[in-house]
């Protein structure tokens, strides 16, 4: 009773800085921007809300970083330790809206339910989409194991019983960046999809399930693995969906692709650590350029962007600039106009539309007959309001798109294309566009 | 599970029309998963857009306007519309920084104090004292309970601001009977009779209005 308690006003002052990459977030977050990512799991039976509860509670013990609200400090946000209760809520339709941080007592991610979906909501200044996942699987796992099923973590992710370890929480910006001699490499401003917006909140949302194989022989073919191929796919249909027969001055396409740098470094954090490949195109002259020759020049960029070198490189400077003496001891309020006029000038204007490919993911045995779809999906912001989420997760891949405008050429051209070629695809939506 | 021809792709969905080129779909089967929750009717929550901000700006331009003529037209000797201008920034400041935001407490009273103080500054600066009363504080009261009018009208979250706003108001028409009570105001009374009549009626309005949501917040935020 003692230790416990001892452990309990122990844990009341935790408090972790924001990681690096993290810092951004908070400051340039706002409604027509929320950062958010999702992922949802259709289940085999209908979602019991006390049960779901019931295991983001005992999770949260498991996940401290997770168990946080965001609080502003003189110099820089921090996460401190949320002792207040967790709520999930009843999915509307507004679905990659941001999250309310005044009805969620103060989170930074939000667990939502309806029917047979569980959905949960991250903002990304709390952790990235493999961190995300980790904690969605593990909900999901905890959840079953709450209901009464006989499920085991069977060592594909953290056990029920697991504590939390130091790793899990560390800023691995830090911990693993070297000092190289790499260029910075100068980027150009690429177009920005311009359609119609919604003349109400929220965003459409288009999912198509494409069967693996067919993908996989698509990319094989064509030498590059499958993020490449999509990501060339997506550059192209941004060029045929928008700027094939329009007078446009700049017909440069960038696809931004995130990369998980835990595979490249090591380390099992769970809050950011990712880097990202840029992969640009111009298509002011247009020669006929193929898919499969898009797919290679994205490959050798990707290859290039995600050299370690090159990695050292762009967090060596941004480590370098957190530890900046002038930068720290800015004061919050100015820190925040500095943060918003750097990410104006160098954050999402400097992509077209973002590709996400968080792989092929496995639940263990036990647990995956009772999931039976997954799907991953970001939401589009104001100057890049097209985004795409990509999940693997049985015999399909996942592909989510999220977009700020009423048109759906470029999904139109995207999954066309991928008929054409003879794959079986399946289409869900939700109808944002038309009158319900 | 429906079929698009054109597309060539299987719809998930009980829509008849495929959602990507809107071609009409042919029935395959009544299974549906239901990846999506639809929107269930037209949704009246319009994009929230600088309609507001434009509003306040354009009546604090028509304000300011109006203050300085009327200064320059009516009491030439006496230069009291930089006070005015003055409070009208204050009130931009009272709604941006103090209402409407989530800033902590300490920053929020620290940018009063300041502010405040920097007015009194200003108005010994000009040594108006005679029309503190009498003309700006009554114009100021006015254009706040205008202005709050106008947020409870237009706003969607007004549920949350009827208490504070009535409280607002309320001290605002005691500002002004204090005056009168204790004829701090001179001659001149008719503004501050006006501040007062207004300020009273907002505070009653307000309260027949907002009862639901008075109720409602008292409960949530005082459990009373
Ligand atoms: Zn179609």
């Amino acid at each position: 009773m003692a230790s416990e308690k001892r452990s309990l006003s122990k844990r009341k002052n935790t408090w972790y800085p924001l990681d690096n990459a993290a810092k951004i977030y908070p400051p340039t977050a706002s409604d027509k921007r929320a950062h958010v990512f999702c992922f949802s799991a259709i289940l085999t039976e209908e979602v019991d809300p006390y049960s779901l509860r019931e295991a983001v509670v005992i999770l949260l013990e498991k996940y401290p970083t997770f168990k946080t609200k965001l609080m502003r400090g003189k110099f820089w946000y921090y996460l401190e330790n949320n002792d207040l209760p967790f709520k999930v809520f009843k999915e509307d339709a507004y679905y990659l809206k941001s999250i309310d941080h005044q009805q969620n007592n103060g989170y930074l991610f939000e667990v939502l339910y309806i029917r047979n979906k569980i959905t949960v909501k991250f903002f990304h200044a709390l952790t990235d989409g493999t961190g995300g996942f980790n904690f969605f699987k593990s909900l999901i796992l905890t959840y079953f194991s709450v209901i009464g099923k006989d499920v085991d973590a069977e060592g594909l992710l953290k056990p029920i019983d697991a504590p939390s370890t130091a790793s899990e929480g560390e800023d691995s910006f830090l911990t693993y960046h070297n000092v190289t001699g790499d260029k910075t490499e100068k980027i150009s401003k690429p177009y920005h999809i311009r359609a119609k917006p919604f003349d109400y909140d929220g965003c459409g949302m288009i999912t198509a399930k494409v069967p693996i194989s067919g993908v996989k022989e698509l990319a094989n073919a064509a030498n590059v693995t499958i993020t490449a191929y999509l990501s060339a796919l997506y550059s192209y249909c941004v060029y045929k969906a928008f700027l094939a027969d329009r007078p446009e001055k700049n017909k440069l396409v960038t696809v931004l692709i995130p990369c998980n740098l835990r595979k490249k470094y090591g380390g099992e954090t769970q809050r950011n650590f990712t880097m990202f490949a840029r992969f640009s195109h111009d298509y002011t002259v247009y020669d006929n350029t193929t898919v499969e020759q898009l797919a290679a020049e994205c490959q050798n960029k990707m290859n290039d962007d995600l050299r370690v070198e090159k990695l050292d490189k762009i967090i060596d400077d941004n480590v370098k600039l957190e530890r900046n003496f002038f930068i720290k001891i800015a004061p919050l309020i100015l820190k925040d106009v500095i943060m918003r006029t750097a990410y104006a000038k160098v954050g999402e204007v400097l992509q077209t539309v973002n590709f996400s490919n968080l792989g092929l993911v496995k639940f263990p045995e036990s647990v995956s007959p009772f999931v039976k779809e997954i799907t991953f999906s970001i939401t589009p912001t104001f100057s890049c309001n097209h985004q795409t989420g990509v999940i693997g997760y049985g015999d399909y891949l996942y592909v989510t798109f999220a977009r700020g405008y009423v048109e759906t050429e470029l999904e139109k051209t995207f999954i066309r294309f991928l008929t054409a070629k003879g794959l079986k695809i399946e289409v869900s939506s939700n109808f944002w566009e038309s009158q319900p | 599970m429906k079929k698009c021809r054109y597309c060539n792709v299987e719809v998930d969905s009980d829509k008849n029309f495929c959602p990507i080129c809107f071609n009409r779909t042919d029935n395959l089967d009544d299974r549906s998963t239901g990846l999506y929750t639809l929107r269930k009717h037209n949704e009246t929550k319009i994009k929230s857009s600088w309609f507001l901000t434009k509003l306040f700006f354009f009546l604090t331009i028509c304000t300011l306007t109006a203050s300085v003529m009327v200064n320059v037209l009516v009491t030439p000797k006496s230069m009291w519309s930089p006070l005015v201008v003055f409070g009208e920034l204050y009130i931009w400041v009272l709604i941006a920084h103090t209402i409407m935001s989530k800033r902590s407490l300490f920053e929020k009273v620290f940018l009063q104090v300041v502010v405040i103080l920097l007015i009194l500054i200003f108005a010994e600066k000009l040594s108006i004292s005679d029309w503190l009363i009498p003309y700006v504080y009554p114009s100021m009261s006015l254009a706040v309970v205008t202005t709050l009018s106008l947020i409870l009208i237009i706003s969607s979250k007004r549920g949350e601001y009827f208490i504070g706003f009535t409280v607002i108001a309320f001290l605002l028409s005691i500002g002004s009977l204090v005056f009168i009570l204790f004829s701090l105001t001179g001659e001149f009374k008719l503004l501050n009779y006006i501040s007062l009549a207004v300020g009273f009626s907002a505070v009653f309005g307000y309260v027949l209005f907002g009862f639901d949501s008075i109720k409602y917040e008292l409960g949530k935020k005082w459990h009373l």
